[in-house]
């Protein structure tokens, strides 16, 4: 068996693979940033004991947490365009998703890795020592500066080895977006094996390319660890 | 079991009143004519045929590819997990480098390439095995678990003290020797609740197959779509939401009670 | 008497009771201090000193009784809203030091009176400087609390408290964790405070300490106080049979 990379020379599939690559990327930094709202929203309803959201956060993080990602995204996809969020083309007359697949991989990513985000915030807010939980009251803050300025900044810097995981997974099952036709860098490769017919060449530069944007943002985690690491305090 | 119990019922009430609601809300006075197609299509979606009268299928399908990946996967994760923590480099650096890559691959990445890469039928031993969508899902699923079975490893053997390896070795036993008859006997507790939540990883990641042409629930839903109409296509993701959740979220639940159980021993 | 002890006392408790679950901490309770005064509580574990004093500055409710300190009656305050100006006139150092792990020195001093009282930071910050230099910790600004030896750290919980004004300092064990060699280093501290005048509650094994700086002190024992009295009466001669037993344990 012999491997032929010579399809990469061709311009047309570079700028496919380029084009699919920024979009993967884009996706999964918009999936962060919602997967850290969730996150620590969640995590903040639980802390607090908020009636009601306390009980619907754990609801739907038992729900994202032990359900495909997949199933999630396809449910929303189709979820969405059911109830009538639909827009109609002037030029063409046929109704399409208010929603496009590109914001429904967002939406699951932010949920399915926003739910566990929301446990592995929660257990690094445990984590905080109750005295100095107890030294901040004492100083007169109230629950929520206490939460603001002490409590997140310390829970936060405890998840950050969970988290880390949890930011590489959201980046690695953002590849199934390629199943609700979003073109990110597996729709780019799928169309290369459609034309060049070297589908396992294909997949395994794109396998490659996933190994190093994930150890990317392992290293770029790391990074942020070291700098935001507290002098003498063992973590 | 208590709390664990507690939580149990909280989330299985809770998820499935939150289900209902969603299928209400979509549905609306219809709601009724589609449950009803719901239970028409439930022995399809289960077992793959139309009156449970085969198991081979569907949901089914799901239990059995993650049953065999978990089996190949945990040779294989412990195989790698023995390299890990091996002392010589020669051994360790590459376990370490195949792990790390391994872990950072998505599994969809790796199930199209184990669809290209692995022939349809091999010859081993003058037989001929036929290498169905099933057989390649079951090993491309397997080769990620492996890094994650091989972390659970390393970090159960981890977790015993040196002392009892220094104690093993001065009664004479060898390296491999210590770790079967010493320390992963004591490990496996600290192992177990680990390797359940990689199974339930693993489990939900046989959503994936898909794509590989395996009977698998989520093909058999879009099939379903297909004759029913898309109109149902809501209904029956909530459905297999909710099969995928009955089925994960007590694996969950059980951990959490064994991870108690493990952390009050201590 | 002087006339200084006949004015109304700075903090007083009257039938203070507090229970733990069905388990009673304090059973009635009644002490005052005086402005400017530095009442020591000595009794064995368990006794409730802590409770006393987590009580004084309200991180612990109670089910019976009064507590006024100035012009708050410290168990009618529920919310944090009400509990803030309280804890403003109310500073407390822990046996932990319980500083904030994830902020320099400097900044430990400075974020409450910012953020909490919402002072201007570049007063909050001389202050604080002042403050660092009484405890003698000149140079440590920028270091992080898990850099400094327990001592450190408890003078900088000490420069902490100072830095919100308080009129009174409730010290909780504060030398218990301490190595020997670093206890002292903080009693000096403590000691220097005490002459200035500042109001000072301590609860505290330091026997010598406490006969030395104290204007009365407190004898707890399940939950209720047992004798008080100057430290010259308490130490030299005790009345009840409880505090002599005690005494002859520790000292």
């Amino acid at each position: 068996m012999t491997l032929d990379f010579s399809w990469l020379a061709d311009p047309l599939y570079q700028q496919w693979l380029l084009r699919g690559l920024g979009t993967t990327i884009l996706m999964s930094l918009l999936g962060i940033v919602l997967m850290f709202i969730i996150g620590i929203a969640g995590a903040a309803c639980i802390h607090f004991r908020l009636p009601v959201l306390e009980t619907l956060t754990t609801i739907l993080v038992e729900l994202f947490r032990n359900t495909p990602p997949l199933v999630q995204l396809f449910f929303l996809y189709f979820m969405l365009s059911e109830i009538g969020l639909t827009l109609t083309d002037s030029a063409t007359g046929r109704s399409i998703p208010l929603f496009s697949g590109f914001t429904c991989v967002v939406l699951s990513l932010g949920l399915y890795n926003g739910a566990i985000a929301v446990e592995i915030i929660r257990s690094g807010l445990l984590a905080v020592p109750s005295q100095t939980v107890e030294g901040a009251r004492s100083l007169g803050y109230s629950r929520l500066q206490t939460f603001r300025h002490v409590e997140l900044p310390i829970g936060l810097r405890m998840s950050i080895p969970a988290m880390t995981n949890n930011v590489v997974s959201l980046i690695k099952t953002s590849s199934q977006a390629v199943l609700v036709a979003v073109a990110d860098i597996m729709y780019g490769a799928t169309q290369i094996m459609l034309e060049t017919f070297r589908n396992l060449e294909v997949m395994i530069l794109i396998w490659i390319i996933y190994v190093v944007i994930a150890s990317l943002a392992v290293v770029a985690a790391r990074r942020i660890a070291a700098a935001v690491r507290i002098p003498g305090y063992g973590m | 079991m208590n709390s664990e119990l507690k939580a149990f019922t909280f989330g299985v009430v809770g998820v499935t009143l939150v289900l209902s609601a969603i299928l209400v809300t979509v549905y609306g006075a219809e709601t009724g004519r589609v449950v009803q197609a719901l239970a028409v299509r439930t022995p399809l979606l289960l077992s793959g045929s139309p009156d449970f009268s085969r198991f081979e299928g569907g949901f089914a399908a799901n239990i059995i590819i993650s049953l065999w990946a978990m089996l190949i996967a945990g040779i294989t994760g412990v195989a790698l997990g023995i390299g890990l923590i091996a002392q010589s480099a020669a051994v360790r650096t590459p376990s370490v480098l195949v792990m790390n890559i391994l872990r950072n691959s998505p599994w969809l990445v790796v199930l199209y390439a184990m669809l290209y890469l692995l022939p349809f039928e091999v010859d081993l031993f003058g037989t001929t095995f036929f290498l169905s969508p099933l057989v390649k899902s079951v090993i491309g699923l397997a080769l990620p678990v492996t890094a994650n079975i091989a972390e659970v490893f390393r970090g159960g053997v981890e977790a015993i003290p040196s002392g009892q390896w220094e104690s093993a070795r001065s009664l004479g036993y060898r390296r491999l020797q210590i770790l079967r008859h010493v320390v992963v006997p004591q490990a496996i507790p600290f192992m177990t609740p680990n390797l359940m939540t990689t199974y339930a990883m693993l489990f939900i990641g046989t959503s994936l197959v898909v794509v590989t042409g395996a009977a698998d629930v989520l093909s058999v839903a879009r099939t379903v779509i297909a004759s029913d109409g898309a109109h149902y296509a809501t209904a029956i993701y909530l459905y297999v939401l909710f099969l995928f959740f009955i089925f994960c979220f007590p694996i969950a639940i059980l951990t959490r009670w064994l991870e108690r159980r493990v952390r009050v021993r201590q | 008497m002087t006339p200084d002890q006949q004015v109304r006392p700075l903090i007083e408790l009257q039938g203070v009771h507090k229970s733990f679950g069905s388990f009673p901490v304090l059973k009635g309770v009644s002490l005052s201090v005086q402005d400017g005064g530095v009442v020591c509580i000595i009794g064995p574990s368990g006794s409730g000193k802590s409770t006393i004093l987590r009580c004084i500055n309200g991180l612990t409710p109670i089910d019976r009784g009064t507590i006024r300190v100035g012009s708050f009656a410290v168990e009618t305050l529920k919310s944090d809203k009400d509990l803030v100006p309280l804890r403003h006139q109310v500073a407390m150092v822990f046996q932990q030091y319980n500083l904030f792990p994830h902020r320099t020195v400097l900044q430990n001093l400075t974020m409450a009176p910012i953020q909490v009282l919402g002072e201007d930071p570049t007063q909050v910050r001389e202050r604080a400087l002042s403050l660092l230099a009484k405890v003698r910790l000149t140079g440590k600004e920028a270091a992080y609390p898990g850099e400094l030896s327990g001592g450190q750290q408890q003078r900088v919980a000490i420069a902490r408290a100072l830095a919100m004004q308080p009129r009174v300092i409730l010290f909780d064990e504060v030398t218990a964790a301490l190595d020997p060699e670093m206890v002292s280093e903080v009693l000096s501290v403590i000691r220097d405070l005490a002459r200035e005048g500042m109001t000072c509650v301590l609860v505290t094994h330091e026997m010598r300490f406490a006969e030395e700086v104290a204007d009365e002190v407190f004898f707890t024992d399940r939950g209720v106080i047992v004798e008080h009295g100057p430290p010259s009466t308490i130490f030299k001669a005790p009345g009840d049979e409880r505090l002599k037993s005690f005494l002859e344990k520790v000292l």
